[in-house]
C-alpha cells in the first residue's frame, strides 16, 4: 500500500480556509490521476475520464467548505464527488433530459471550522481491515469493486467456475463487513 | 444479512463505488434513502473505496492537468453554499399519495398503460433507465401475478402497498432483489394498490444490444 505522503484532510482544510492553491496542487498530483483511473476502470473513454477528473478536482475547490472529515476522511469525499459527476454525466450524456444532478451535495450545508480527524482515522483503520483480509479474499474484494463485470474478473483471475464465485464473493463481503464492525 | 427486504451487500458495495448501472442504482437508492440499516452499510463500503482509490496505480495524466485546474479556478468566481437547483418533476401522474423516489432525478416516464388485467405499467423514458427496463408497476389489490423467473438480477422497491412471493412479505420503501436462481409468484395484498419501480440487468436480450449501442455512441 503506498504511503500517504500528506494530510489530505488538513489540505482540504486549508483550501476552505485559505483558498490556498498549494494545498490544491498537492491534493490534485494525488487525487487527479487516481480518479482519472477509476473512471476508466468503469468503462469510461480516456479523454471523458480526463475531463471528469479534472471536474472532479475544480469540484474539490469549490466545495471544500462542506468537506466534514468528522464523516468522511479526504479519499471517500473525492470518490463520492467522482462517483456523482460520472453518474450525472451519463444520465445527460444518455439524452432527453438535462439537469445538473449531484446527489452528494444536495443536502449538505458548510461544515464546521476545525472538525476533527475522526473519520480519517477510520479511513486508516479500514486500510488497516483490507490489509488483514486473506489474498484470496483481497482479490475478490478489489475486483467486486472495480471491475464492471467482477464474477467473471474473479473466476478468471482466481481460477473459479463461475458457479462458485458467487458464494465466495458473498463469504469475502460479509468478511470484511465484520471486519469493519468490529472498528466501531 | 439475510433479510430479503433489503439489496444484498454486493449491491450496496457496488452502488457505494458507483460501479452498479444507473437503472439499478436509482431503484436501490430509493430504498437506501429511507433505510437506515443500508445507508450505515453504503457509507461503510464507501470508506473501503475510498481507501482502495488510493490504491489505484496513478495513471497518466497530460502534465498540464493541474495548470490548466489552476486556470479555471482563477476564472471562477467563488459560489459558496450555491445550492444546485432542484430537478424539474416528472410528468407521470403518480397515484394519490405516492412520490417519485428522488433517486430517479428528472428522468421522464411514460403514461400509465394496462398490460394485463389489473396490472399498469409506466415505462422510464430516458435512454439511462431504459437500459435497465426501469418502470413503474401499479397492481390491483389482491392480484396475483404469473409465476415467472429472471434471466439476470432485477429489484424491485415498494413505494405503495404491499406483496408476499411466498418467500417475505415486502411493504413500503422494501426493496426486493432477485437473480437467475429465484422463480417467485407475487401476491399484492388486498386493501392498496401496490406500486413499485423496478430495474433488471440481463432480463431482456436485446438489453445487451442497446447496452452495446449506448456504449458506441456515448463511449460509457
Amino acid at each position: 500500500m503506498p504511503p500517504r505522503q500528506d494530510n489530505f484532510e488538513e489540505l482540504i482544510q486549508s483550501i476552505a480556509k485559505s483558498a490556498d492553491r498549494a494545498s490544491f496542487a498537492r491534493v490534485y498530483e494525488f487525487y487527479a490521476p487516481r480518479v482519472r483511473n477509476y473512471l476508466v476502470r468503469l468503462g469510461m473513454a480516456n479523454n471523458v475520464a480526463e475531463e471528469l477528473a479534472q471536474e472532479t478536482m475544480l469540484t474539490v475547490w469549490r466545495k471544500a467548505s462542506y468537506f466534514d472529515a468528522s464523516r468522511a476522511g479526504a479519499s471517500t469525499w473525492i470518490l463520492t464527488i467522482a462517483r456523482n459527476l460520472r453518474i450525472d454525466h451519463h444520465r445527460r450524456a444518455s439524452g432527453r433530459d438535462a439537469a445538473p444532478d449531484d446527489p452528494s451535495q444536495a443536502q449538505e450545508s458548510p461544515a464546521p471550522p476545525d472538525s476533527s480527524l475522526i473519520q480519517a482515522e477510520s479511513e486508516e483503520r479500514v486500510r488497516q481491515a483490507l490489509a488483514s483480509l486473506s489474498a484470496e479474499q483481497a482479490e475478490i474484494i478489489k475486483r467486486l469493486y472495480f471491475d464492471e463485470k467482477p464474477h467473471s474478473a474473479i473466476a478468471q483471475s482466481l481460477g473459479l467456475p463461475l458457479g462458485t464465485v458467487k458464494s465466495r464473493a458473498r463469504l469475502a463481503i460479509g468478511h470484511l463487513r465484520r471486519l469493519l464492525d468490529d472498528l466501531k | 444479512m439475510s433479510d430479503l427486504r433489503h439489496p444484498s451487500d454486493e449491491t450496496l458495495l457496488r452502488l457505494a463505488y458507483g460501479s452498479l448501472g444507473l437503472g439499478p442504482s436509482a431503484v436501490v437508492g430509493a430504498h437506501v434513502a429511507g433505510c437506515a440499516r443500508c445507508g450505515g452499510v453504503v457509507e461503510d463500503f464507501e470508506r473501503v473505496a475510498g481507501a482502495l482509490l488510493e490504491l489505484l496505480p496513478d495513471a497518466d495524466v497530460p502534465a498540464d492537468g493541474l495548470a490548466r485546474a489552476l486556470a479555471a479556478i482563477e476564472r471562477d468566481a467563488p459560489r459558496p453554499g450555491e445550492a444546485p437547483p432542484a430537478p424539474p418533476a416528472s410528468r407521470v401522474e403518480m397515484p394519490k399519495g405516492v412520490a417519485l423516489p428522488q433517486s430517479v432525478g428528472d428522468c421522464d416516464f411514460s403514461p400509465w398503460r394496462t398490460i394485463a388485467p389489473g396490472i399498469r405499467v409506466s415505462r422510464a423514458r430516458a435512454h439511462w433507465a431504459r437500459a435497465f427496463n426501469v418502470k413503474l408497476l401499479s397492481v390491483q389489490p389482491g392480484k396475483r401475478l404469473l409465476m415467472h423467473g429472471h434471466r439476470g438480477v432485477e429489484w424491485t422497491c415498494v413505494l405503495a402497498g404491499a406483496f408476499h412471493d411466498g418467500r417475505a412479505r415486502f411493504a413500503a420503501g422494501d426493496l426486493c432483489e432477485v437473480d437467475e436462481s429465484v422463480d417467485h409468484r407475487p401476491v399484492v395484498e388486498p386493501g392498496e394498490a401496490c406500486v413499485c419501480l423496478v430495474a433488471a440487468e440481463g432480463s431482456t436480450r436485446h438489453h445487451g444490444m442497446a447496452g452495446r449501442l449506448h456504449q458506441a455512441i456515448f463511449g460509457d
